[in-house]
């Protein structure tokens, strides 16, 4: 067998056993629609290139990171000052969460304003939502694994929001807890959950918003979707995804530029019966919703501001799910209403953020 | 297309060259990556012990201590020298034990034996025991690698 | 793009690109706790900053950085003269796929 012949011929043994080509048949003939909204279809690929990162440097950091109250701040410190390179893989991981946040709130905005969960792509929005609370889960479980002061402070306010829940409030913190309080149990019980439960729960959601949107294709802007046959078109393979490189590259090498140059720090051992440390604040993603807690009065008739803002908060959120049902008359004064509030809450949590940021 | 005179054509050349070029710059990603995976393992020059904790050894017996993260072993002979050996068996890395009645140092393991001396006399190791050198000093007990000043 | 939808992307991507990069000094400053009039000694340090250890991993570092983006711009390069040729083959709807 000729060398120029070994890869086909790889090829041919592989399709006559799995039977690729329906899948291949299926690229090839796949196409992107062309509009002046095609920029925002790149933000998909891009979010699944840092998952890739975070998953490469997840599980390296785990081959030295110890999840006990004992070990888990020293552990880190010997990976960013013993294991080679560790504090640069450290940083990676760090930014490249914060990037894919970023990427899946940019992601799920221009989805909402440009309503591509019209029918029939609601189940897509609805997994797409799942998938939001999963990646938000990721960021707020990672964070308490350093078990230095300030994630500890951060945790204990993070699992003590659910409590104001209506009813299964209490039973939420003590599921997240491990308990009433936030101890070592705490610490593991979150690191088995960002490293085992969350991986498979988005891995499992991933497949069905990724099969969705292939069976059913990319979809139209409002008003382009009645003029289809003037839409210019481009294929997936090999046109789009060449494109979809180049925002790879640039979006990795800003990655590691910034990992290298703005490496996160470690703060020291959290101390479980000291005070909190002043200036605590969650995670960037997390500081709007922070601000609007703390712009709550303490009680409101009956229910204390706490119980209130929470309710508020979820019931916006089942709202938010639900948002393909509620807009399904997307050109109308309806939609249009909609489409201010997407504009409406971008600007909203912009402020919160900032106010939050100069107290 | 390809001309006559040429090895590849213009696209052959630009694929190899964009799949080339993208190779060596995730192999130098992998670099630290491998780095990181397989820390250096760094064995102690030499290690000090207070000798008060070993000059109660009786004479043809030994205790152990830690060399880096090996176990070690320091045997006391019966004219009062010193001999240390890791306790590493030269087989498949089990921790060896002495037995003072015989006089030999026993691998649990697949039943490999040596003797007082460190050397592989029956079952599967394939070498002796290896052997630092002992010397003491004032309150210390200074155990080195063999070559080390 | 519509200019509110032009304003709505921008100030998304600043607040994004902004946050993203300030968040690390905002979300870890690890504030001194010496209120307190006893002379604890601390033993560990407050915060561990990282930073590469010598010299020659600095200058490894500064190398590497130049060589990835170079290496970035040149693939750009030639993904751009990829892009221009599978476009150009495209619109003259030559199916062969020897890409």
């Amino acid at each position: 067998m000729k060398i120029k012949n070994l890869l086909p011929g790889i090829g041919a043994w592989l399709e006559e056993r799995f039977g690729f080509r329906g899948l291949s048949r299926f690229l090839n003939e796949k196409r992107v629609p062309q509009h002046r909204h095609t920029i925002w279809y790149y933000t998909g690929s891009s979010i699944l290139l840092f998952f890739f990162i975070q998953v490469v440097t997840g599980i390296m950091l785990a081959f030295y990171y110890k999840p006990t109250i004992e070990e888990a701040n020293k552990s880190i410190a010997r990976i960013m000052a013993e294991v080679p390179l560790g504090w640069i893989i450290r940083s990676v991981h760090f930014w490249s969460s914060s990037f894919m946040i970023a990427l899946v709130l940019f992601h799920m905005t221009s989805i909402w304003i440009i309503k591509s969960y019209r029918k029939p792509r609601e189940l897509t929005w609805m997994s797409g939502v799942f998938l939001l609370i999963l990646t938000l889960f990721f960021g707020f479980t990672g964070y308490l694994l350093p078990w230095d002061d300030l994630s500890l402070a951060a945790t204990k306010v993070g699992t003590d929001i659910p409590r104001s829940i209506p009813w299964v409030g209490a039973w939420v913190t003590k599921l997240l807890r491990g308990g009433e309080d936030v101890t070592g149990d705490t610490l593991t019980r979150f690191f088995g959950i960002h490293i085992t439960v969350l991986p498979l729960c988005l891995l499992f959601i991933l497949v069905i918003h990724i099969y969705l949107i292939q069976k059913l294709g990319m979809s139209l802007p409002l008003g382009l979707d009645k003029k289809k046959e003037e839409v210019k078109e481009l294929p997936f393979w090999p046109n789009f995804v060449y494109r979809e490189m180049v925002v790879w590259l640039v979006l990795s090498g800003i990655l590691f530029s910034l990992a290298i140059f703005l490496p996160p720090s470690l703060g020291k051992e959290a101390d479980l019966m000291a005070p909190a440390p002043e200036g605590i604040k969650p995670e960037w993603y997390f500081l709007f919703l922070f601000q609007t807690l703390k712009v709550f009065p303490s009680r409101i008739l009956l229910v204390t501001g706490d119980t209130l803002a929470v309710s508020l908060l979820l019931l916006a959120g089942i709202l938010f799910f639900f948002l393909p049902l509620i807009d399904y008359r997307p050109e109308e004064r309806k939609g249009k209403v909609i489409t201010f509030i997407a504009y409406f809450f971008i600007i909203y949590a912009v402020v919160m953020t900032v106010w939050s940021l100069v107290q | 297309m390809k001309l006559e005179h040429s090895l590849f054509t213009r696209r052959q050349f630009l694929n190899s060259l964009f799949g080339g070029w993208l190779g060596v710059l995730l192999a130098s990603l992998l670099y630290p990556v491998i780095k990181f995976v397989f820390p250096p393992y760094r064995e102690p020059d030499k290690v000090i012990l207070p000798f008060s904790e070993f000059k109660d050894v009786e004479p043809g017996s030994v205790k152990n201590f830690a060399w880096g993260t090996k176990p070690a072993l320091l045997k006391k002979n019966g004219d009062g020298s010193y001999l240390a050996f890791v306790a590493v068996c030269t087989h498949l890395d089990c921790t060896v034990t002495y037995l003072p009645e015989q006089r030999k140092f026993f691998c649990a393991c697949h039943d490999g034996w040596y003797d007082e001396q460190g050397r592989n006399i029956k079952g599967p190791p394939p070498r002796p025991l290896r052997q630092l050198v002992v010397a003491v000093e004032g309150e210390n007990l200074i155990i080195k690698r063999e070559g080390v000043e | 793009m519509m200019k509110i939808e032009k304003l709505a992307a921008f100030i998304l991507i600043s607040y994004l690109l902004v946050f993203s990069i300030f968040s690390s000094s905002f979300g870890q400053q690890a504030s001194p706790q010496e209120k307190a009039k006893e002379t604890e000694v601390k033993k560990a340090p407050e915060k561990i900053v990282p930073s590469p250890h010598n010299i020659k991993e600095k200058t490894a570092i500064y190398v590497f950085l130049a060589w990835m983006w170079v290496s970035i711009l040149v693939l750009i390069y030639i993904l751009r003269q990829k892009i221009r040729e599978v476009d150009r083959l495209y619109t003259l709807k030559f199916l062969g796929s020897d890409f």
